[in-house]
């Protein structure tokens, strides 16, 4: 591996914490997929062929690694941090605070997604993966990314739809 | 829910319409949201969609859970980077730097902040990369048994030992060619030994090793059974470092 292709990859790591962080559920579990997920890269960089994109092979390491830990059994539930829940500001900070319980409902609603699913909505809705790249990724036919993200964003939309108001309702909740 | 109408439908590609008399399917409707559908099918889209509230509510649902998505795992992009992670990808690792890069390793692994709750897998692969860490780094006569691919290389004593030459004989057929999750028995009624060898996860420790757990149980003799853990880690030149100990209570 040389320093130019090292360089790209420690500019990736940003993004491909966010994947991880969306594929496990919290920060933590995600920091040691994508911990080994760079060791196994660094393991096989010479798997990686000059010309092809770099982002994509890593993506699909870390996707490929999670696989493997889900089926060894290693991630079979996963777990949801509540980080947005222990950082709510005081105050005046309502807004503030209504966005970011909106973002844990949709973080918990996509923990519910079935795995291939979220992968999908993850790449592209979150990582702005286009179908063709998220399909290259995940080696998946374009139609399957479609009927994936379709599904996903359906199930999804329609589960934050059904809470409407869930900022107060979830503080309310809150012990 | 119209979701169904879809589920066996992996394959289904733009503009293919839904088989009925509807002019689109979901696949479509997520692919105009996204952009995905080129000037004119998008249009033509758009002109159908101001005639159907079905549609318009599923794209609105689609756009919706778009924006929810957007920036929810922006705390990862903020946040510090696990410490060393960046610098040991620097560095690299080769194999005169096998050493200090397994201590970077080891640096890293200590300065994750340890949250209370963990799933317990994790703590068993934890439990790996140090015994890794330190079989391979400093006692790798001790504990480590080599799994040379030639005969010769085999461990001393296990010529000798029926249970154990039919231990490794299937662990490393189970190893070059079995996936995670797959299993394996032998046996041999002569000895009276059985056994079942079942690989679990995949385990990348550095310096070129990359590393299977497995699972062991055997019974010798008509002994009651036993449950061991191991790892076996690829070497560079071929072959494979074994080490078990014994399963831990919970299984």
């Amino acid at each position: 591996m040389n320093q130019a292709m090292r360089e790209e990859m420690v500019a990736l790591l940003p993004r491909l914490r966010r994947f991880a962080y969306g594929l496990t559920g919290n920060i933590a579990d995600g920091d040691d997929l994508l911990q080994s997920a760079c060791l196994r890269a660094l393991d096989r960089a010479e798997q990686w062929r000059p010309g092809t994109r770099l982002d994509s092979w890593l993506y699909r390491i870390l996707q490929n690694l999670w696989i493997d830990q889900m089926r060894s059994g290693r991630r079979r539930e996963i777990a949801i941090d509540e980080e947005a829940m222990a950082a709510i500001p005081g105050g005046d900070q309502a807004r503030e605070m209504e966005a970011k319980l909106e973002l844990a409902a949709a973080r918990r609603e996509i923990a519910k997604l079935p795995a291939e699913q979220r992968a999908v909505l993850l790449l592209v809705s979150v990582e702005g993966a286009s179908y063709k790249d998220a399909a290259e990724i995940l080696e998946i036919p374009i139609g399957t990314v479609m009927s994936r993200l379709s599904r996903a964003r359906l199930t999804l939309g329609q589960a934050l739809e059904d809470q409407g108001g869930a900022g107060t309702e979830r503080m309310g909740a809150r012990s | 829910m119209t979701m169904d109408r879809n589920s066996n439908r992996e394959t289904a590609a733009p503009g293919e319409g839904s088989g009925g008399s509807r002019f689109w399917d979901e696949a479509m409707l997520v692919a105009y949201v996204d952009g995905e559908l080129d000037a004119a099918g998008s249009r033509r889209l758009e002109a159908l969609l101001a005639q159907d509230p079905e549609a318009q509510a599923k794209v609105a649902l689609m756009r919706r859970s778009a924006e929810a998505v957007k920036s929810a795992y922006d705390a990862a992009l903020t946040e510090p980077l696990p410490p060393g992670l960046a610098a040991l990808i620097r560095t690299g690792d080769d194999v005169e730097g096998r050493l200090s890069a397994r201590e970077k390793l080891v640096e890293l692994r200590r300065h994750r902040p340890a949250p209370a709750r963990q799933a317990r897998g994790w703590r068993s692969m934890r439990l790996a990369a140090s015994l890794l860490l330190l079989g391979l780094g400093f006692a790798s006569g001790l504990a480590w048994r080599d799994m040379g691919t030639q005969p010769s290389l085999k461990l001393a004593g296990a010529a000798n030992d029926p249970a154990a030459q039919l231990f490794e004989t299937t662990l490393t057929k189970l190893l070059e060619q079995g996936a995670t999750g797959d299993s394996e028995s032998y046996s041999d009624p002569a000895h009276n030994i059985a056994g079942r060898i079942t690989l679990l996860g995949v385990f990348v420790a550095h310096g070129g090793f990359s590393c299977r757990e497995f699972h062991h149980d055997r019974s010798i003799g008509g002994a009651s059974p036993t449950a061991e853990s191991g790892f076996a880690c690829r070497r560079i030149g071929g072959g494979w470092e074994v080490m078990t100990m014994p399963a831990p209570a919970s299984g």
